[in-house]
């Protein structure tokens, strides 16, 4: 048998695991095992689950995850992120459509303290949405402005996500992180742009604000605002300054969230315990798939399924917008069904080596990829982000609704992807200043 | 169960201590021009110690993402089967990392195996520590299987 056939019944055999619930981690890591043994033997077998998950959970570059999630969980009990929204909300009452706009600000900024979406999104339904729902904004746009603003996470430093893709390809974490700058910040210009646009021909999904918000307000909403920003200095100013490796960021980044929520009276030691265990539990998950996902991808190297598909792509001579179009698809197609973590430690190994055939910028592929994740996260009817929502708003939005309010959104990324793919040193340009 | 409780404790202390000593080795190493030579060892080690002693407690709670969007699909009956199915490959996979892991840490100990390149940081621990946290997933699935052998035998209707 061919590598390509035994890739392909491989990939069947994963899907037919995932649609009956096995967990993502088992699925690939049993598959890659029994794949291994018939292909190549026990000794590789062994000798491949002997070394990998010791070697990539103590490898100190990737220590950055879970301090990543541990500054997440401790600006999160801090408070720091009702704050942020407060002081967005008043600066832009003026505005039309001032809380979908605080919305997204505020998860940018959010974005900048914790690198998961999902956490992002959870934490504003419960803020943002009732209130919006309050001043009867529509509750899809709402939902869907929520949903769509909290893949922000991804591409704004810390990005959780940029780290695994990292993790896959042993590309730098330092100029991945960097690289999600820009096209973080230009994601959120155009959903507020974005926003702006639906509301002049749909202004009654978000009436204006009967709040009277005075300068005074305004003032004292602001000055709550430095944790974050100087949450943002520590992560980012440092590893883009070089003063210091990613993982020693995430450590510095987790103790810093940990002394201004301190310093502000705001967790005790069970907040701080809590923020410990579930950092634990996290990135035991993470780094479960992660694992399983190595070995997946050394398995499809070794059956030949890698080199046969690389060779297709070549022979066919697709060049790279047939390649990025056949990588959208895929992403497109199984991001409906699969979540964006397992997405990427599924698609990422055998595309990965494809592009680099095609000689394909890393650090900008890393960045399509991840907005092709983001774009997942958001499609129905899996889209991790929208269960998120759907989840935390305890039945306020129908799944109709919230489906239909984040269309908007959707299309919204696809402009932004265009972009990217259009003007490549949006991605690569930041990182080559460092 | 309290051992997978305790295992994640040592887990969360486990990331306090890469936390202090990484902050503090930046700072240390700012202020005073001093660094703290043991900070890869430690770190990396430690989290890998995290990482397996928290899969138990991950474990339990059945927190491994899965994909539930098929679930309709199929009949009523086939609810335990398929959890079953789902955490034989979950025993499968760990049996198999717990395998590699003890051989690695059984190594490590036969030696006392200290860092290379700090002076004297012990290793083993953490890789005994990863090798017991492995085995202690391999546990809990155990003991999960019985409990849905146990209620299939009774005829439970439920959902994974």
């Amino acid at each position: 048998m061919g590598g390509l056939e035994t890739g392909l019944i491989a990939f069947a055999a994963l899907l037919g695991l995932l649609a009956m619930g096995v967990p993502v981690a088992f699925a690939l890591g049993v598959i890659a095992a029994a794949g291994m043994y018939l292909t190549v033997g026990s000794t590789f077998l062994f000798t491949t689950f002997q070394t990998t998950p010791y070697t990539l959970t103590s490898d100190y570059t990737f220590v950055v995850v879970p301090m990543f999630v541990l500054m997440g969980g401790i600006a999160g009990r801090a408070g720091i992120i009702s704050d942020l929204y407060t002081a967005a909300h008043y600066m832009l009452d003026r505005i039309k459509g001032s809380l979908l706009m605080a919305t997204i600000i505020a998860q940018a900024g959010f974005a900048a303290a914790s690198g998961s979406t999902v956490v992002a999104s959870s934490v504003f339904t419960r803020m943002a949405l009732p209130e919006m729902l309050r001043f009867g904004y529509n509750g899809g746009i709402a939902g869907g402005c929520i949903a769509a603003a909290g893949t922000l996470a991804g591409l704004i430093p810390p990005s959780i996500a940029m780290v695994l893709y990292a993790m896959l390809t042993t590309q730098p974490v330092g100029e991945l992180l960097i690289a999600g700058i820009i096209p973080g910040v230009l994601t959120a210009g155009a959903y507020m742009i974005g926003v702006r646009v639906m509301l002049i021909f749909r202004p009654e999904w978000a009436p204006p604000s009967k709040m009277t918000i005075t300068w005074g307000m305004r003032g004292r909403a602001m000055a709550k605002v430095w944790s974050v920003l100087l949450l943002m200095t520590l992560v980012m100013g440092g590893i883009y300054a070089g003063y210091y490796p990613p993982s020693a960021a995430g450590a510095v980044g987790a103790a810093g969230a940990l002394i201004i929520a301190l310093s502000m009276r705001r967790i005790g030691g069970s907040d701080i315990w809590e923020a410990l265990l579930e950092a634990a539990r996290i990135s035991a998950m993470i780094f479960a798939i992660v694992i399983a996902g190595l070995i997946f991808s050394r398995f499809l190297l070794i059956s030949g399924f890698i080199g046969e598909v690389r060779g297709f792509v070549i022979a066919s001579d697709l060049g790279v917008t047939g390649f990025l179009l056949i990588t959208i698809a895929i992403f497109l197609v199984l991001g409906m069904f699969i979540d964006s973590v397992s997405l990427l430690v599924i698609a990422v190994p055998f595309l990965y080596p494809i592009a680099q055939a095609l000689q394909i910028d890393p650090i900008w592929f890393a960045v399509i990829i991840i907005k092709l994740i983001e774009i997942a996260a958001i499609t129905p009817p899996v889209g991790l982000n929208l269960y998120a929502v759907l989840a935390a708003a305890n039945g306020a939005l129908k799944p109709g609704e919230l489906f239909r309010g984040i269309t908007p959104f959707i299309a919204i990324e696809f402009v932004v992807l265009g972009l990217l793919i259009a003007f490549p040193a949006l991605v690569t340009w930041l990182p080559t200043t460092m | 169960m309290l051992i997978e409780r305790l295992a994640s404790a040592v887990a969360a202390i486990a990331l306090a201590v890469v936390m202090l000593v990484g902050v503090t080795d930046i700072v240390a190493g700012e202020v005073l021009g001093v660094f703290l030579a043991f900070k890869v060892d430690m770190s990396g080690t430690l989290t890998a110690a995290a990482i397996f002693l928290a899969w138990p407690l991950v474990q339990s709670r059945n927190e491994h993402i899965n994909v539930d969007l098929f679930f309709g699909i199929f009949p009523r009956w086939s609810i335990i089967p398929r959890e079953i199915i789902a955490k034989l490959a979950g025993f499968v996979f760990f049996a198999l990392i717990a395998r590699g892991t003890w051989k690695v840490a059984l190594d490590s100990l036969a030696i006392r195996e200290k860092s290379a390149a700090t002076l004297g940081y012990p290793i083993w621990p953490a890789k005994l520590a990863c090798a017991i946290g492995a085995s202690l997933v391999l546990l809990v699935i155990t003991l999960q299987i019985g409990r849905l052998i146990l209620e299939m035998w009774r005829g439970r209707n439920g959902q994974i």
